[in-house]
């Protein structure tokens, strides 16, 4: 129940872990981490039940295996006892009447055989007519009747007499064996079993374990410890004793676990031992047993341990290598719109999908910037292309109407020469078509005074701008423009001015002619250094001052006042109406446009704009 | 540290051998003397009558379990019935009043029994195999063993069967040995049956050179006679038994209770023979008897 309950609970901490939101590295520990456990624990387990198995049944098969050899030992010994016994029943031992010669033969088999105590001949009638003995007088013709002695009686030729094992003095096992010769008389033998404790004591079973043997009827005979077998011990109340008795057949029954002598728990397994009727056990504790079982299991949980440890280590390791790395990637993705700096690579060199992720990053930050340059290439051709069709069509429709009094000019200045040109001038006509020029001539002018009023008149709807917003919108639209014409820009906008109110597109307009103007200019220089240098500052005392600078080749003096006027153009391609149109739309904030010349060389615009009324705003 | 009291009625100078032995034996159950265990050597010097005030001695002091001999392990019975007793006797413990049966000694004592006093009528049939069958074999016993009645009368009752005229000769003194054996000759004694007893071992040195000195054939009970210059020995191993008594003692040590321990006796009996004490007496050993000897020390 114990152990149901822990693993619950690991269960329901590994469910947490899984839960934890937010970080990878915890994540990846406690996933690795319970993966390895898992992987070591169900090996151990494994490992643990098939070993167990494999122990118990090779230590049933051992233990069984161990009966078996220890049980054929002793028949073994006892055989070996029969056979020298078999010698004396062969002349010249059974001489029907025994003299010296014969008492130094049958001594010499007690020489032979140190567990035989006693030997005797008795004749065809069952009289002793010899005995040999390490403890009392030889006899010769003691004449000693053991006719009705079972170890007359019972022994045949061939076939020996094993008398039930008694107990000499109430403490040494004795056993009579004899057998029958073929003149009839009968060679027998006082074995002392003590001697097959030679034997059970040199079976190793283990380190505790031992083997011993019982007789017929469950008592001790043979145990390494010689003092139980000389206190008589009865052991047939021994559940594996009994557990052989019965089982008659003798068929290998499976090792049982039991209690021995002692009130140890043993593993058990016994073999008889034929021809007698005893029976071999033997017997090991089960701690012992199940010792190698313990160690491996000790052993297993010093692997689990250390495997988890080393899982521990590597997962931590290796959530470094992932996450470190995606922690940089990330806060660099996150400057990159900060700083708007996109030069920026991320330079992470590995071979690995982080290295590839952040060359991925690289590339498309190459792509991104590569793109955002055509984009503003495009833009400022846009804007360009919107300027030039803005004034192209304004140009147009402004040369239609000047056309048309023109036109209406030529023709009437025409028809008024040819009415002069005639034999008789006829200077009514002449008259009329001079009114019609000054009329067209008017109507002309008040074309252009139109245009003018276009901006005049433009109603003061502008909204409250910071110049230096303008000035940096327009020398990021025409970024493009300055690469192309390797001109470097530098700006000294003044902070914090004043804001002005106007139209925002027109400002840009202004802002954007003069500087595209200084762009241009300074392309026709070849050998000089393309500076464009636009500042604003507070001009007081009340309004504000941007500077367009470049170091092109500069005006003409003479020129300087010209270049306000229409249709007044330096450029082979310029239609003249530029500045013009700047000068207007400045005027109309309310402001002033002007040019000076820059030293040593080069030309400087100046837009000044008044503040904007805040309180009437 | 628990204390072993070690009596024996001999001396230490002629006893260093069944010590050692002893000391063995109490190693082999993981007693090392001064390391775990103390023993406390008390000696009779051969004077059984000083054996019942060392055995008071050793009561008296904080003593664990008594090691002693036969004569020394009776006084100390005598003296204590609950101290554990352990035992090396030539005499039959059951008789001697030490235990109750050999397999269930009952009491306090319990140890190895040797059959000493049954085995002298096998050293008795080797001196008969060994002399004329009119000669005369004298058998020489202490009269302070207790046993020393039921020994001689054993021993007559062999000599009738094997129809040997027997002498039994008493000494119970370093004197009574000298003078004893002095008088062989006059009674026409060809062989002598030294029985098993710890004071006759202790003077061994002695019976053996004066055997020497008569010319006498003697058998004695313990193979360090036959070792020293003795002619035969037929007995169980002593040595061996004071290992187990050593065993023993370690057993009870560890919490065996004497009662349950039951007397060990030996299995193994060796005849051990000297053909060079053989050939000093002029005697010509039969084949059939070297064939038997376990030893025969060339």
């Amino acid at each position: 129940m114990i152990e149901r309950a822990k693993i619950s609970a690991l269960i329901s901490d590994i469910a947490a872990l899984f839960r934890f939101r937010g970080r990878l590295r915890p994540k990846f520990v406690a996933v690795f981490t319970t993966v390895v456990c898992v992987a070591l624990l169900s090996n151990a387990t494994f490992e643990v039940l098939f070993s167990y198995q494999d122990r118990k049944a090779s230590l049933i098969r051992i233990q069984h295996e161990e009966a078996e050899a220890a049980a054929s030992e002793i028949a073994e010994f006892m055989r070996n006892i029969e056979e020298q016994l078999a010698w004396t029943t062969h002349e010249p031992w059974t001489t029907s009447t025994p003299d010296r010669q014969s008492l130094d033969l049958w001594r010499m088999v007690l020489r032979q055989v140190p567990a035989i105590t006693d030997l005797a001949l008795l004749d065809a009638t069952g009289r002793e007519q010899l005995r040999v003995s390490r403890l009392s007088l030889d006899a010769i013709g003691s004449q000693v009747d053991f006719s009705k002695d079972p170890k007359f009686f019972e022994a045949e030729i061939g076939k020996p007499y094993r008398s039930p094992v008694y107990f000499r003095g109430g403490s040494e096992p004795y056993m009579t064996i004899s057998l029958r010769a073929r003149n009839a008389s009968v060679s027998a033998a006082e074995v002392n079993l003590k001697f097959i404790w030679d034997v059970v004591s040199r079976i190793k079973v283990g380190e505790h374990g031992q083997a011993y043997v019982v007789d017929a009827r469950g008592r001790l005979i043979a145990h390494p410890d010689i003092s139980l077998v000389l206190r008589n011990t009865d052991l047939s109340g021994l559940a594996q004793v009994q557990a052989a008795r019965t089982d008659s057949a003798g068929s290998p029954e499976p090792t049982q676990i039991a209690q021995d002598t002692y009130g140890r728990q043993v593993l058990t397994a016994y073999a008889s031992i034929a021809p007698l009727d005893w029976t071999m056990f033997v017997e090991l504790p089960i701690d012992e047993a199940y010792a190698p079982l313990y160690s491996l299991i000790l052993r297993i949980s010093i692997l689990l341990l250390v495997g988890l440890l080393l899982a521990f280590i590597a997962d931590l390791f290796l959530a470094r290598w992932i996450v470190q790395p995606l922690e940089r990637l990330e806060k660099f993705a996150s400057t990159v719109p900060k700083t708007k700096n996109y030069a920026l690579r991320v330079e992470h060199k590995s071979d690995d999908e982080i290295g590839r992720l952040a060359l991925a990053f690289d590339e498309m930050l190459s792509e991104l910037s590569a793109a955002r340059e055509r984009e503003s290439a495009d833009q400022f051709e846009l804007a360009r292309v919107s300027r030039l069709t803005t004034m192209g069509a304004m140009t147009a429709s402004i040369a239609h109407e000047i056309n048309q009094p023109l036109a209406a000019i030529a023709a009437n200045a025409n028809a008024g020469l040819r009415w002069l040109s005639r034999a008789t001038p006829d200077l009514e006509e002449v008259h009329a078509a001079l009114k019609r020029i000054n009329n067209d001539a008017h109507r002309a002018s008040e074309v252009i005074q139109g245009i003018r009023s276009i901006f005049k008149k433009a109603p003061q709807q502008g909204a409250l701008i910071d110049i230096n917003d303008v000035v940096l919108e327009v020398l990021a639209l025409v970024h493009g423009e300055l690469i192309n014409y390797r001109v470097s820009a530098i700006s000294n906008l003044e902070p914090n001015l004043p804001l002005v109110r106007a139209d925002r597109v027109q400002l840009q307009q202004v802002i954007l002619n003069l500087i595209m103007n200084a762009v241009e200019a300074m392309g026709t220089v070849a050998d000089q250094e393309r500076v464009l240098n636009v500042a604003s500052h507070l001009d007081e005392p009340n309004a504000v001052l941007v500077t367009v600078q470049d170091t092109g080749p500069g005006i003409d003096p003479n020129r300087m006042d010209r270049i306000f006027d229409a249709f007044f153009s330096t450029k082979s391609s310029g239609m003249g109406m530029g500045l013009f149109i700047c000068r207007s739309i400045v005027e109309s904030h309310g402001g002033r446009l002007w040019a000076t010349g820059a030293v040593p060389h080069g030309a400087i615009f100046h837009l000044v704009l008044p503040f904007a009324e805040i309180a009437a705003g | 540290m628990p204390v072993v009291g070690f009596l024996h009625s001999g001396s230490p100078q002629v006893n260093s051998g069944i010590v050692e032995a002893f000391r063995q034996g109490l190693r082999e159950t993981g007693y090392t003397e001064d390391k775990n265990i103390k023993i406390e050597f008390l000696w009779g010097e051969d004077r059984n009558d000083r054996l019942p005030a060392l055995a008071a001695e050793l009561i008296g002091r904080p003593t664990t379990v008594i090691a002693a001999n036969s004569v020394a392990a009776i006084a100390a019975k005598a003296a204590t019935a609950t101290i554990p007793i352990v035992f090396q006797s030539g005499v039959d413990p059951v008789a001697s009043g030490l235990v109750a049966s050999l397999g269930h000694p009952g009491g306090n004592a319990t140890g190895v029994s040797f059959f000493a006093s049954t085995l002298e009528v096998k050293k008795l049939e080797v001196m008969h195999e060994l002399i004329p069958l009119a000669a005369v074999i004298a058998v020489l016993v202490n009269p302070n063993n207790p046993q020393a009645a039921t020994q001689a009368s054993e021993m007559q009752a062999a000599g009738r069967m094997l129809r040997r005229p027997l002498v039994i000769l008493e000494a119970g003194s370093e004197g009574d040995i000298d003078a004893v054996l002095a008088t062989l000759a006059q009674q026409g004694v060809k062989a002598v049956v030294v029985v098993g007893d710890p004071f006759f071992n202790s003077r061994r040195k002695q019976l053996i050179a004066l055997a020497a000195r008569y010319r006498i054939p003697a058998i004695y009970s313990n193979r360090e006679n036959v070792d020293e210059g003795g002619l035969i020995s037929y007995g169980a191993s002593l040595p061996e038994a004071y290992r187990q008594v050593g065993i023993y003692v370690g057993r009870i040590l560890k919490g065996a209770k004497p009662a349950d321990l039951p007397v060990l006796q030996p299995t193994k009996f060796e005849m051990i023979i000297n053909l060079k004490a053989a050939k000093a007496l002029g005697l010509e050993l039969p084949a059939a008897l070297l064939d038997r000897a376990d030893k025969v020390i060339e």
